[in-house]
């Protein structure tokens, strides 16, 4: 009894085995059918399948509620302004724009484009889904200040904005501001399930359970003619697991791999990984400028100095992060290219905390003032895995010049609670929500901005701020900012650290994919095909 | 019998009930305002966004979410007994229909992982049992410790290296075919499979103590049907309940092993949910979890009484 037992254990695990075995064997089957070599410098329309593993779990396609996935990601829905990866706009739905007054804008539509439907692209069309989307999401009524949309002709629409809004053009290359057909298909709540736009790629089908969204070329697109076939979008939200997926080739491209990964992929043939900047910066906030020893722009300076921004990037997030200089990374085009920003410098940390009095009196290496030591808690969040790193590096670098930092890491919305006006935040904070430098400048520099809770304040700089608002030319918008950022640097009521980079890892045989910074994560792009 | 089902379903429903009114109370313990975090996760999707008053205020307004805890709990209550559990802040859909679609991934993946843990666990529990210090009892011993030591999510990864990548086997992850559930079922079922081995183990031995089985070998019975009729029967009992508990811990979805796999499951749903501060989700899903292990617990309770006809629940 006792070994039959035993053998139909044996037996039990045999079969498992087996059956692993084979089923191992059809996968393998299938993903050589994806990759399989042609003559041709291009792989046939039938190998033309990307496979992407999206870092979240897909939830929705309505654009109102995950513009990032419907428009950048599935390239199911196109704005009316788009903008180029140095972030100047250029035409999307609309070939040209003009201003009419201070408060209002004219918007010429394409008119030889269609809805994947086949629905007319009209300027009633274009009405309803922005309005509908102002009033599913409010932050597309602050982000976009549109106070009400006139009908001028069939493909010509004027805009009207609460206020002169410099950046209006802009706010329409926000991604939920993705234009839809009345024809898409909603539920009883009024969501959008089946979203039917004007983009490069037609909506198939989404599976709620997996989350995976299916999509298909669309062979009418106004614009280039997208080299892939199918699109699937799957959400894989462990980085670990992503990683492996790409490696084992279960997904053609994904992105923000584990940053221990990266070398191990870069190694790996036949997988090419990039890391590249995007519009969002590491940034440490003071609790308050007021009454702290930040008060003192010398300690605020010293500070910055001792930071050695370059090991941060190279090691620290190894290579997924650039030094910083001012708020705006190089790259975009209304950043000032004079700025040269604080270079790690410890002789110019000390001096300038020597300056500021504080020195180190009792020889414990902590330096004080009038008998209290400089110290603090660095304060930051787990949602970015670079943050907790950063936040140590940082708090071994002040350590040099003699400030005793403490690294404490909780949620978000807990901060608030705990954090002094002595303490400080690091932060990984989106520079350009929409391609404009008012909407990063004004909110953190602004001395009435919600969100500028350390209360910096410079009449200058509030009215160099308002003045960019209603400044519509460009050269002089441009001279306005210029100013505003060397204001900033010089005053350091922020500390930049690092530019944020997203590491994508993708198939040697994807090809044309060109990285647009303006993205939340990623942005894919017509232009793509898979390579024989 | 009757009766003592009635006394249960009414202490389950208490259960939920409470679990449900618990689960309000420490939401509205979580720092920071609600309408905040939703603007800064379901509309622009950036934590770092300061908000105005007026996108608070409208926030407020689309989720209802002006009126105080206490009413708010009223309202989602009896909308939940009209079979309304509620509409997800991120998907628009609604909470019992996104519950519903995620059922059928972690059902499938529980019963895998029982059905494989109970066909490795009962025979190797019960052969260290009747050889007892033998090689294979100290070897399914080490083994136990061993899978019992080792966390979910490393074990997960590390049969991801071994099949997936070094052998290409198996794939990573995701939901599909049987293929993509033989992992998961493993990683699952590893630590189950552990404590059952010694749990059967031990139930076995002190049965194996007995009189009725000193006598049943007097009688003369052969080894395999004193051990299927006599011991087996009696030595399930604790074995079932601790299968019942981990049925009903899988049913209410695996957080770690969904994630790692991709599995698109209860668990998964629960740990997005409670990132992007989905509160109707959260709510509706840890309510569904005490649903689902209140009856399961409730099942195995009354199985007992056709197991051993010696337990007699009037008394109890």
């Amino acid at each position: 009894m006792f070994i039959k037992l035993n053998k139909i254990s044996i037996l039990a695990i045999c079969l498992i085995l087996f059956s692993s075995i084979i089923l191992g064997c059809i996968e393998e089957d299938i993903e050589e059918s994806v990759v399989t070599p042609t003559s041709s410098e291009t792989a046939p329309v039938e190998k033309q399948t990307l496979i992407v593993g999206e870092m979240w779990d897909i939830r929705t396609v309505d654009p109102v509620k995950s513009g990032e996935m419907v428009k950048e990601k599935a390239m199911i829905v196109d704005t009316l302004v788009e903008a180029d990866p140095d972030f100047t706009l250029r035409p999307g739905l609309s070939e040209l724009w003009e201003q009419v007054s201070d408060l209002q804008w004219k918007f010429y539509l394409k008119k030889d484009v269609k809805f994947h439907d086949g629905t007319e692209f009209t300027a009633d069309v274009v009405k309803w889904s922005i309005e509908r989307a102002m009033e599913m999401n409010p932050s597309v009524k602050t982000l976009t200040q549109i106070k009400s949309i006139e009908i001028v002709d069939n493909h010509t629409l004027l805009f009207i904005t609460e206020e002169p809004y410099a950046a209006f053009p802009a706010s329409l290359e926000y991604p939920s501001l993705g234009i839809i057909s009345p024809t898409s298909k909603t539920d009883d709540k009024g969501i959008v399930t089946k979203p039917i736009g004007t983009g490069p790629f037609k909506f198939e089908r989404f599976d709620v359970a997996s989350g995976t969204l299916y999509l298909l070329r669309n062979d009418d697109y106004w614009g280039i003619k997208p080299g892939l076939e199918k699109v699937v979008i799957k959400g894989i939200p462990d980085p670990t697991s992503r990683a492996m997926s790409v490696e084992k080739g279960e997904v053609g491209f994904t992105c923000d791999v584990p940053y221990g990964d990266i070398e191990r992929l870069r190694a790996t043939s036949g997988l090419k990984v990039e890391a590249y900047p995007t519009a969002r910066v590491y940034q440490m906030q003071f609790g308050n400028l007021t009454g702290t020893p930040y008060s003192d722009v010398r300690v605020r300076k010293a500070i910055s100095y001792a930071i050695d921004r370059e090991v941060i990037s190279d090691r620290t997030l190894h290579g997924c992060a650039a030094p910083a200089i001012g708020p705006v990374m190089p790259t975009i085009t209304w950043s000032n290219q004079k700025l040269e920003g604080y270079p790690y410098n410890l002789e110019n940390a000390k001096q300038l905390l020597a300056e500021a009095g504080w020195e180190d009196t009792d020889g414990n290496g902590i330096v004080d003032k009038n008998g209290e030591e400089f110290g603090f808690t660095l304060y930051t969040y787990p949602q970015r895995p670079g943050l907790q790193p950063m936040a140590e590096a940082i708090q071994s670098m002040l350590k040099d010049v003699g400030i005793k930092v403490e690294v404490r890491v909780m949620d978000w919305s807990a901060i608030g609670e705990h954090m002094t006006d002595r303490d400080l935040k690091l932060s990984g904070t989106a520079v350009a929500m929409v391609p404009d430098p008012d909407y990063y400048l004004r909110k953190t520099y602004h001395s009435n901005s919600d969100s500028n809770i350390w209360g910096y304040s410079n009449p200058e700089m509030d009215s160099l701020l308002e003045e960019g608002l209603s400044t519509f030319h460009a050269g002089k918008r441009q001279e306005t900012y210029d100013r505003v950022q060397e204001i900033a640097l010089d005053e350091v009521p922020i500390i930049h650290v690092a530019y944020y980079k997203v590491a994508v890892v993708m198939h040697d045989n994807v090809k044309g994919f060109v990285f647009n910074p303006i993205a939340h994560d990623y942005m894919l792009n017509p232009e793509m095909y898979i390579a024989s | 019998m009757l009766e003592y089902i009635a006394k249960r379903t009414a202490i389950a429903v208490f259960v939920v009930f409470a679990t449900s009114a618990l689960t309000f109370l420490l939401l509205s313990l979580i720092p920071g305002d609600t309408a905040v975090m939703i603007i800064q996760r379901v509309f622009v999707g950036d934590v770092t966004y300061n908000p105005s008053k007026m996108e608070i205020e409208a926030a407020e307004q689309i989720f209802q979410l002006g009126n105080p805890m206490w009413m708010q709990y009223i309202h989602w209550l009896s909308n939940a007994l009209h079979g309304d559990f509620g509409t997800s802040y991120i998907s628009g859909r609604g909470v019992l229909g996104e519950i519903l679609v995620r059922l059928p991934a972690t059902v499938e993946l529980a019963i895998a992982a029982t059905i494989l843990s109970l066909l490795v666990a009962i025979p190797l529990g019960v052969i260290s049992a009747v050889r007892q210090n033998s090689k294979v009892d100290y070897s399914s011993m080490a083994l136990a410790t061993f899978f019992i030591s080792m966390p979910n999510f490393w074990l997960g990864l590390v049969l991801i290296l071994i099949f997936s990548l070094h052998f290409d086997l198996l794939p990573v992850a995701g939901y599909g075919g049987i293929d993509h559930l033989i992992l998961p079922t493993i990683t699952l079922c590893a630590g189950m499979m552990a404590v059952t081995v010694r749990l059967t183990r031990s139930s076995v031995l002190e049965v194996l103590r007995l009189d009725y089985i000193t006598t049943a070998k007097a009688k003369g019975l052969g080894d395999g049907r004193i051990l299927y009729r006599h011991v087996l029967k009696n030595a399930m009992i604790p074995v079932i309940t601790i299968v019942g508990l981990q049925l009903g811990y899988l049913l209410g979805g695996t957080v770690i092993v969904e994630t790692i796999f991709a599995w698109p499951g209860i668990g998964k749903l629960l740990i997005d949910s409670i990132n992007a501060r989905d509160i109707p989700m959260i709510q509706g899903c840890v309510v569904f979890i005490a649903i689902i292990f209140s009856l399961v617990n409730m099942l195995v309770d009354i199985s007992y009484y056709f197991l051993d006809p010696r337990i007699k629940y009037e008394e109890v």
